[in-house]
């Protein structure tokens, strides 16, 4: 029996190796961090959108079910350094601080996933200059019982609950100034989401989004939006957030209001940056590892993205999850299971 | 961005929609890195001093011009964009790389150029009968707080003590001791500015704004012409003569 190297221990690359083992197929999974399910985890997620349940009820059974299965080799703290042969019969070197082994493997699957896009270059938001404003992932951490601030929403400048919290969508997407064209396909709804918790929480405060489009298109997404406006009375203006200063110790945004037709400057303690989705550095170690293509932005590059959607530029390289582009939880699970009845299917004849 | 890049929204105008100001302006040089579609974002509204105190809206600019309707431009071109200070803010936001500046200033040059600027630009009249006569375009008398409503109160309290400052700012230094014109410039060198606007049909094209300023700056040079001719000629010959040694 042959077997499968997986590189990348989040949500895609885990459930993948679980599919593929429950197959009766070795894998080898390659993490490069200490800890398993990706950027789920890294920002300690609290409660997924669009049923606000729990992240850990999702990515908990996804990772026992890849510690409990013996058919699954798991490497933490490891990089794949070099990798020769071709399909079916690859060489790949797999590093940690221990030393170099190598394994051949029958195939191998690239889930290296996404990393959040870093405001500091959109300057005129002040990301890295003024404290109290803050990422949507530094939120999530927040809003987790067991992260820095213990469940609570609090202004890093002073430990203060903010009362007046206004939100960008679009930080690092839909934006040639950055290169980034596209859309991040998550931060409509995580916003959203993020609102309705803080609402939740601190019924008193105010919560403002600025969109240029509330893009609601999963499953339930229109529905949490809807309940966002109607239960929660969180508040969307419609235009994009164009700059922050600092007047008397407090923040003021800019913006257009584009429905009123009129420039507004607004007066809050906390300004949430919804930054989007960038291709990782690990992605884009892994592609030049493996020399296949990557895509104007950095993403992996399907063979062809209506008829193989993963399989890689090279025969016997997968890929699959947010190393692709931007994409949602359910997604990533519907990939990795996609990709790993691919690879059965490929390595059984 | 390289010259040879395609825009298709530029490319479509020669043989589809608009009248001819949008033609004449989708020719321009400019708008092809100018336009990219817009995304009715509001950034650009959001960072625009002249949105902030003006019935005027870079995002309006951008929308027009891909409209494309000829009535709604020709109404800009008389009026609104003679509000943009061409800032470039617009530009160096806009998520789509688009710039009402530059879209602004094409558009400016076109409505000179087919006679559509008299009346936004009569409130100008001070300022280029200044330029035309004396040399430079803006004097402290004119800066007075009706006609900036933008100024802060600390601009307010300078403007009122302007002529105090100057005197002390400049003592020693005669012809910087006014406010009806910034600085006083030499006879000479204002009637060699104006030779040139005339032969470089500068003026011709003021004229097409404020005609009467051409006929004040003619009578000007004339009134100067033999004394100043002799000077120059005073000059080449010097220079002739340095050549020489
Ligand atoms: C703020 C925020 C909130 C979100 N909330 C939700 C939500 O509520 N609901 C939802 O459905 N989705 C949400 N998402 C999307 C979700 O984060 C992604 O769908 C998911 O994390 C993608 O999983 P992945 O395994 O493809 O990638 P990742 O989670 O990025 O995992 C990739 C893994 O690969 C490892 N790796 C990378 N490169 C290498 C390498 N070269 N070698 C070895 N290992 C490597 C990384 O360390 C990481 O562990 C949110 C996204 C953001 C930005
Ligand atoms: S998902 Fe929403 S926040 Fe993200 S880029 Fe698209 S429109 Fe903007
Ligand atoms: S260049 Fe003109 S339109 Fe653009 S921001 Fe400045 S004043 Fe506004
Ligand atoms: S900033 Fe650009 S995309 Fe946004 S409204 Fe202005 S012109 Fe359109």
């Amino acid at each position: 029996m042959k077997t499968v190297l997986v590189i990348g221990g989040g949500v895609t690359g885990l459930k993948t190796a679980s599919e593929l083992a429950e197959m009766g197929y070795n894998v080898s999974l390659v993490e490069k961090e200490d800890y398993l399910g990706g950027q789920v985890v890294r920002h300690k997620y609290y409660k997924l959108a669009p049923d606000l349940r729990l992240a850990g009820d999702v990515i908990d059974p996804v990772i026992k079910a890849v510690e409990s299965n013996s058919n699954i080799k798991v490497h933490k703290h490891s990089h794949v350094v070099s990798v020769s042969g071709s399909a079916p019969e690859f060489k790949a070197k797999i590093k940690n601080s221990k030393g170099e082994t190598e394994e051949t493997f029958g195939a191998i699957v690239v889930a290296t996933g996404f990393d959040h896009f870093d405001p500091t270059v959109k300057q005129e938001y002040g990301y890295g200059r003024f404290k109290d404003v803050v990422t949507n992932s530094e939120v999530e951490e927040m809003l987790n019982p067991n992260g820095p601030t213990k469940g609570e929403l609090k202004r890093p400048s002073d430990g203060k609950v903010p009362k007046k919290i206004a939100i960008f969508q679009c930080v690092g997407s839909r934006d040639r100034q950055v290169g980034n064209p596209y859309c991040c396909r998550v931060g409509c709804v995580v916003s959203t989401k993020q609102a309705i918790e803080i609402k939740e929480k601190y019924p008193d405060s105010e919560v403002y989004v600025y969109y240029m489009d509330m893009r609601m298109f999963g499953r339930g997404w229109e529905e949490l939006y809807g309940k966002a406006m109607e239960e929660y009375e969180v508040i969307f203006t419609r235009g994009r957030g164009a700059e922050v200063t600092l007047k008397n110790q407090q923040l003021s945004l800019r913006a257009e209001e584009t429905i009123m037709d009129r420039p507004i400057q607004h007066s809050v303690d906390m300004i949430i940056l919804a930054a989007g989705m960038a291709a990782g550095d690990g992605t884009i170690e892994a592609a030049k590892v493996l020399g296949i293509k990557q895509n104007d932005y950095g993403f992996l590059a399907p063979k062809d993205d209506f008829l193989s959607p993963n399989e890689s530029s090279k025969s016997g390289i997968y890929i699959a999850g947010a190393d692709k582009g931007p994409m949602d939880i359910e997604n990533c699970i519907v990939e990795g299971a996609a990709v790993a009845a691919k690879v059965a299917g490929k390595l059984k004849n | 961005m390289s010259e040879e890049t395609k825009n298709p929204i530029t490319e479509k105008i020669e043989n589809t929609k608009g009248g001819h100001f949008y033609k004449e302006i989708m020719k321009d040089f400019r708008i092809k890195e100018s336009l990219h579609g817009c995304l009715n974002c509001g950034t650009c509204v959001a960072n625009c001093p002249a949105a902030a105190f003006y019935d005027y809206s870079p995002r309006e600019v951008c929308q027009m011009m891909i409209e494309g309707d000829e009535e709604t431009i020709e109404e800009y071109m008389k009026g609104k964009i003679w509000n943009c200070a061409q800032c470039y803010s617009c530009k160096y936001r806009c998520p789509k790389e688009n710039s009402a500046a530059d879209i602004v200033m094409a558009m400016r040059e076109i409505a000179v150029r087919e006679g559509l600027a008299a009346e936004a630009l009569a409130g100008y009249t001070r300022i280029a009968k200044l330029v035309l006569t004396r040399g430079n375009q803006l004097a402290p008398d004119m800066l007075s707080p009706d006609a900036f409503p933008d100024w802060g109160p600390r601009m307010i309290e300078l403007s009122s003590k302007k002529m105090e400052m100057r005197e002390e700012l400049f003592e020693g230094f005669p012809g910087m001791n006014v406010v009806d014109r910034a600085w006083a410039a030499e006879d000479y060198t204002i009637y060699e500015m104006q030779k040139i606007w005339e032969e470089s049909g500068a003026l011709e094209k003021v004229g097409t704004v404020f005609p009467f300023l051409v006929d004040i700056v003619q009578e000007d040079m004339e009134d100067k012409a033999e004394e100043m001719d002799a000077k120059i000629e005073e000059k080449k010959a010097k220079l002739e003569a340095s050549k020489k040694k």
